[in-house]
């Protein structure tokens, strides 16, 4: 499952506010690609890389550059959520809830989530949830909040409002589960990259 | 539709099929039911019209014959499905538009699963006690239900466990065996789920049989008993000889490559022991111990940071010996450790990444050069015997400032400080670690190797002889913690006492909390389950 989950910062007028997530529990913290609503826009949160398809050492709050083609990725979003209150509605009816359904033998294994609502593997809206996933890796990402680790692998760049506001020298034995790559790393407190 | 029928064909003697025949199956019920409906459309009222012979697999079959058998397909949902393969069919069955049809099975499948005894804790929680029409019949299911699960385990006997999970949603499913009077052993029958990934399902296996071979002597509970974990594939366990009433059945482990094809591929493939052991344990009953707030889980119990369930790594690295091989980053360094038994001597006593986890580090603390000065004095002060100093840190909120001198690249003397500030996040924790770090004793729970080398090799369990350096590499044994037990002793017991409702009830209280969402269920987790005593039930 490869995704790197892109958004768009729209303005949404007369539209009940969206928040969609791809996430993954570990012990260091929770792998996540987040999507959610401040004030009517649409923000992104990255904690981990490791849902990306492409490499990224990026971790942070993200602007998207591009969003023209993500309506109707958006749209159909919209319509995942109603089946899934639909859903949720009938099973109230009987007593149960969507959620109280779902199931903790793989507590480690990525997962979506919509609008509150944990869609996970096995379930027959995953497969158009990695769909649309998989459409929104295509439009470029501007980190304004955050975290780069540098190409050479030397140095950590925090962003503020989209611009550089201080670096912190990388040291993979203080930062990383192991000296050698492959290796997990943690980026203070920006989250998780996974470095091969 | 589809769904349904699958669902139907799912719970009956499933392994008897194979997905052409299951496919063949849902085509003709399929038109078996469209039959039907036609002929309730028709207007007429006749009998003999609705009961004609409806299609069969190998020609016509009686009307009530087939209603029979899809009323039987029904009832085997209820002996077949696991309460995992339930919930999920209940919740994608809501997702069809809707549907009589789909509300019957699902009201049937909830019906199933709703509690029977009144002292299910879900039912405790919310407050609703569960029917009791029939008090008598119910004292006697739990005290029949009583003697097979809770009973003691006889010397030479072995059980089976199996039921669900004291954190609900979850089955867990393996052999007890009791092999002598203080020692036992699990076994389960795990399907390791390799996809994509260059690593086989066999060698993941493999993997897994050598971390919990290495780690057996680690799993020690209270009063001297000692826990081993067997795993066997599912064709090992059909060919074990255990008895098929006996026999777990096989639970999927995904050890998928992540998401990522160049990030963490090849991370998942390296999968070292500790994450491979804290799976096993989930599949034994045990749950998630880190914090949950990340993740929405409101109310779950935190476990010490040695425990396995909190941070795998860390219990591993404490519990579990293991002989290192060290690959120097520059030759130079190796040279003047294989030259010198004192320069291996002087990199042996741990530092500060050897003695920290990642998580402290990462969140509290700063590192830098010691100045040459500095370093120049330390080796002068005859009072500076270690390589190490620690010492409470002014503005650090009760953190740590920690001195440490190494060696370099080059086989000379260098300095670094480290000054850990307890002023954001968990500040008690950080404080913890902090006074741990100034007090001692010093425990390896962080990387394994000395500055300036990389771990290549690590052979975890017991070993002897003495290390070595070649001009590449230094090898040399890391002892657990003496006592050290890579569970704690409410873990151990929840294990032995498997699926028995009146054993291990703190364990089974804190634990039903651990995958909880809503914050208002919280106020319901008894206060015991907010310290570190959850954990340490059953300690004589």
């Amino acid at each position: 499952m490869k995704f790197l989950l892109v958004l768009l910062l729209i303005p949404l007028t007369g539209q009940a506010a969206l928040k969609f997530a791809m996430e993954r529990s570990t012990s260091l913290g929770t792998d996540k690609m987040e999507v959610h609503d401040e004030d009517g826009q649409l923000i992104i949160k990255k904690t981990s890389n490791w849902f990306d398809k492409k490499e990224d050492t990026r971790l942070g709050e993200f602007a998207v550059q591009n969003p023209g083609p993500l309506k109707v990725v958006t749209a159909e979003l919209g319509q995942i959520e109603s089946e899934i209150k639909a859903a949720d509605q009938r099973l109230n009816a009987l007593g149960r809830g969507f959620n109280e359904l779902n199931n903790n033998d793989k507590p480690h294994a990525p997962f979506f989530r919509v609008n509150g609502f944990k869609v996970q593997e096995g379930s027959s809206l995953y497969g158009r949830l990695e769909k649309i996933a998989e459409k929104l890796q295509e439009a470029p990402l501007k980190l304004m909040q955050g975290v780069e680790l540098d190409k050479d692998r030397k140095n950590y760049v925090f962003y503020a409002d989209g611009k550089e506001v201080k670096r912190e020298a990388f040291n993979a034995r203080f930062f990383c589960e192991s000296s050698r790559f492959p290796t997990r790393c943690l980026a203070r407190e920006w989250g998780a990259l996974y470095l091969e | 539709m589809k769904l349904f029928f699958a669902a139907l064909l799912l719970a009956s003697n499933s392994w008897a099929f194979t997905q052409e025949d299951i496919n063949a199956n849902i085509a003709l019920m399929n038109q078996q039911t469209q039959t039907i409906a036609g002929r309730l459309n028709d207007d007429g009222d006749d009998c003999d019209d609705m009961f004609e012979p409806l299609p069969g697999k190998t020609g016509p079959i009686e009307f009530h014959t087939a209603v029979a058998a899809i009323e039987n397909q029904a009832a085997n949902l209820q002996r077949f499905l696991s309460s995992e393969c339930m919930n999920l069919l209940t919740q994608n069955l809501a997702t069809l538009p809707a549907s009589a049809n789909a509300r019957t099975v699902m009201q049937r499948l909830i019906d199933i699963s709703r509690p029977i005894f009144e002292d299910d804790l879900s039912a405790q929680r919310a407050c609703v006690a569960a029917p009791v029409d029939f008090p008598e019949l119910k004292e006697l299911m739990r005290s029949v239900s009583s003697a097979t699960e809770c009973g003691s385990l006889n010397v030479g006997k072995a059980k089976r466990v199996n039921g669900k999970a004291p954190f609900g949603n979850r089955t867990i499913d393996y052999l007890l065996a009791r092999d002598k009077p203080n020692n036992y052993r699990a076994v389960l029958n795990v399907d390791f789920k390799q996809n994509g990934s260059t690593v086989t399902s066999a060698q993941m296996l493999a993997r897994a049989k050598g971390c919990l071979a290495a780690a057996g002597g680690s799993m020690k509970g209270p009063g001297g008993k000692s826990l081993q974990i067997e795993l066997l594939s599912p064709a090992e366990m059909a060919a074990s000889g255990i008895p098929e009433g006996n026999r777990p059945k096989a639970q999927t482990v995904n050890i998928s490559p992540g998401a990522i094809g160049s990030n963490a591929g090849n991370y998942q493939e390296n999968i070292a022991c500790p994450t491979l052991v804290h799976e096993v344990m989930h599949l034994m009953g045990l749950c998630d111990e880190y914090s949950g707030d990340r993740d929405g889980f409101a109310c779950r119990a935190r476990g010490p940071l040695d425990s396995v369930m909190e941070s795998a790594e860390t219990a591993f690295a404490r519990s579990v010996p293991r002989r290192v091989t060290c690959e120097c980053e520059d030759k130079d360094l190796c040279r003047a450790l294989k030259a010198s038994p004192a320069n291996r001597e002087f990199i042996r006593q741990p530092r500060f990444e050897q003695i920290t986890n990642i998580r402290f580090r990462n969140l509290y603390c700063k590192k830098r050069d010691l100045d040459s000065d500095y370093v120049e004095a330390w080796l002068k002060n005859e009072t500076y015997k270690d390589q190490t100093y620690a010492e409470k840190g002014e503005n650090t909120n009760g953190g740590v400032i920690f001195r440490e001198i190494n060696l370099n690249n080059n086989g000379q003397v260098e300095g670094f400080v480290y000054t850990c500030k307890c002023a954001t996040g968990n500040i008690a924790e950080c404080q913890r670690a902090s006074a741990r770090l100034i007090q001692g004793p010093h425990e390896s729970v962080g990387h394994d190797c000395p500055p300036h080398t990389k771990r290549t090799e690590v052979t975890w369990g017991a070993t002897s002889g003495s290390g070595s350096a070649t001009e590449n590499t230094v090898t040399f044994d890391v002892p657990a913690v003496p006592g050290a037990s890579l569970l704690q002793p409410a873990h151990f017991n929840r294990i032995l006492d498997g699926t028995c409702p009146t054993k291990s009830t703190r364990y089974n209280t804190c634990a039903s909390f651990a995958y909880e969402t809503d914050p208002s269920v919280c106020a319901y987790a008894p206060d015991y389950c907010q310290s570190a005593s959850w954990l340490q039930e059953g300690t004589p």
